[in-house]
């Protein structure tokens, strides 16, 4: 079973995400980062073994976005579906971020339910299982 | 250019909104506008930002509503203020000022925000210059009072665009260092690179 990266600086957020993950029934491993160089560290020694990231926007060192523009750039890691997790629910920002990454697998505005985060999870995590 | 009062419109309907969705999405519970202000405050969160508008977006608590929702947040019981109290509060700011900031941009009006800041006292009260707007709503809900307050001033003559990507790039270069722990980390299984 593959692996869960919950990227964000926020601990009760990441907290908040694999307590929602937990109880809709998912069994899969979690690894956290704080931070998009974080995240750069634990994607790179583990991408064969994780399925699914989900990734915030704004954090200190290094944004969501420079991360996905970093991760979009390798074709190993490309593939691994990442879905941001973010406050920044404008157009432009949208826009911005599948222009940094084309093949994002999703895009959840904060504040969400947990249904909501669920909904664009789900698909994901069933192709792998 | 919109007019001070549509602003001032445009923001206490975005400072409701955005309060009434976290609470209501992030929470399952409906905060109701409570009459009255509370002008001494235990806890105040804080967010800055900067563009069309610029000022600070601020939420404040008593110690036992932060608790309250910090407890809800987590799924666990948190009596005093901790860590965990501090960040929570700081991600339910970050998540309104980023349903304001979303509502603004949609009337013409952009801003980036900065990230929050907590701080925790005794009987605090909050003071502005003479020249900065307050729309302030204080919210009631689980007999817990919160207040949100937004202050600022307009960029009527000199509209500032907000950069592209507010955040400063990292000294790392992402593309590079993922490239070399891949090929250190590569193993047969599953080899399809």
């Amino acid at each position: 079973m593959k692996k869960i990266l919950v990227v964000d600086d926020s601990g009760v957020q990441r907290k908040m995400i694999i307590g929602i993950i937990k109880k809709a029934g998912f069994e899969n491993e979690i690894m956290e980062a704080g931070d998009g160089e974080q995240a750069i560290q634990v994607l790179g020694a583990n991408f064969q073994d994780i399925g699914l990231v989900l990734c915030d926007w704004n954090m200190p060192k290094m944004s969501g976005l420079e991360f996905i523009e970093g991760v979009a750039k390798v074709p190993p890691v490309a593939k691994i579906p990442i879905v941001m997790v973010t406050t920044e629910g404008t157009e432009d920002k949208i826009k911005q971020a599948y222009e940094a990454h084309s093949n994002l697998a999703g895009y959840v505005a904060k504040p969400f339910s947990p249904d909501q985060l669920k909904t664009a999870i789900m698909p994901i995590l069933a192709r792998q299982s | 250019m919109l007019q001070q009062e549509e602003i001032k419109q445009n923001i206490e309907s975005a400072l409701f909104q955005s309060v009434s969705e976290t609470i209501s999405t992030v929470f399952s519970l409906t905060p109701e506008v409570a009459e009255g202000k509370q002008n001494d405050y235990d806890v105040i969160c804080s967010i800055g930002f900067v563009g069309c508008l610029e000022g600070h977006i601020l939420m404040t608590f008593s110690v036992a509503g932060a608790c309250f929702f910090v407890s809800k947040m987590l799924d666990d019981e948190i009596t005093a203020p901790n860590s965990d109290v501090v960040d929570g509060l700081g991600e339910i700011l970050n998540m309104v000022a980023g349903g304001i900031k979303t509502r603004m941009a949609s009337t013409g009006c952009s801003f980036d925000i900065s990230v929050p800041t907590v701080i925790q006292g005794e009987g605090m009260k909050l003071r502005s210059g003479d020249d900065v707007s307050i729309v302030q709503t204080g919210f009631i809900c689980e007999k817990f009072f919160f207040n949100t307050i937004i202050a600022y001033k307009i960029h009527t003559d000199d509209v500032v665009d907000p950069p592209k990507d507010a955040l400063p790039k990292s000294n790392i270069d992402a593309q590079n260092v993922l490239e070399k722990l891949v090929s250190e980390n590569h193993t047969d299984k599953n080899s399809d690179c």
